[in-house]
């Protein structure tokens, strides 16, 4: 079977990146524009980059195995966190509206996977796919 | 646990992206075994041996330090 798997090579990247930048653009068509809305977007963009995987597991070595479970589980617990908080606070107080509280946590559930994605490759040695 | 494999690798003129595509591994790994961030496992170790045609005690060092 053909390996479907698209590599994160400066190229990739880079289409990936002014794909998102269409997306962004078409946002602000649809939206009013604003400086600290357009800065956050960039920051989901580039957070969309980080997260994408160096390669798939099966190629992966024996160290960068266990530097994808060490860290894996890091994120794992991270934002496992940020899904029992909102659970607790509307464990406690039931009037709350769930979705609220649920979406106060996406950003920093987002941001924390993102750091912990770019530590992940920087320990890597990697943050591009070498070879096209 | 430290390693004399740059040294090695060096004498014998193969750069980091060869030995690492000789032992099947990511060019990092090899550069993270030579700065003593990375134990290899004792398949790798002995790879690594069998290519630079020697033996693992004679790459990797274990230097045993009893506390008392």
């Amino acid at each position: 079977m053909k390996n479907k798997f698209i590599y994160p090579t400066k190229k990739n990247m880079l289409i990936i990146w002014f794909l998102l930048q269409i997306l962004v653009g078409l946002l602000f068509i649809l939206n009013s524009f604003s400086w600290l809305k357009l800065l956050s977007l960039q920051f989901v963009v580039l957070g969309i980059i980080c997260v994408w995987e160096y390669k798939p597991v099966q190629e992966f070595d024996e160290r960068e195995l266990a530097l994808e479970l060490k860290w894996k589980n890091r994120m794992f617990e991270a934002t496992a966190y940020c899904m029992a908080f909102p659970l607790m606070a509307l464990a406690l107080n039931p009037a709350l509206e769930g979705w609220k509280v649920f979406s106060s946590f996406a950003v920093p559930m987002f941001s924390t996977m993102v750091v912990l994605s770019a530590l992940m490759k920087l320990e890597l040695g990697s943050f591009f796919y070498p070879t096209e | 646990m430290r390693n004399i494999l740059r040294k090695l690798r060096l004498e014998q003129e193969i750069n980091q992206t060869e030995m690492a595509k000789l032992c099947g591994v990511s060019r990092q790994t090899i550069h993270a075994i030579e700065v003593d961030k990375y134990n290899p496992s004792v398949e790798l170790a002995l790879r690594i041996s069998h290519i630079l045609n020697t033996s693992v005690e004679d790459i990797f060092i274990y230097e045993v330090s009893y506390e008392k």
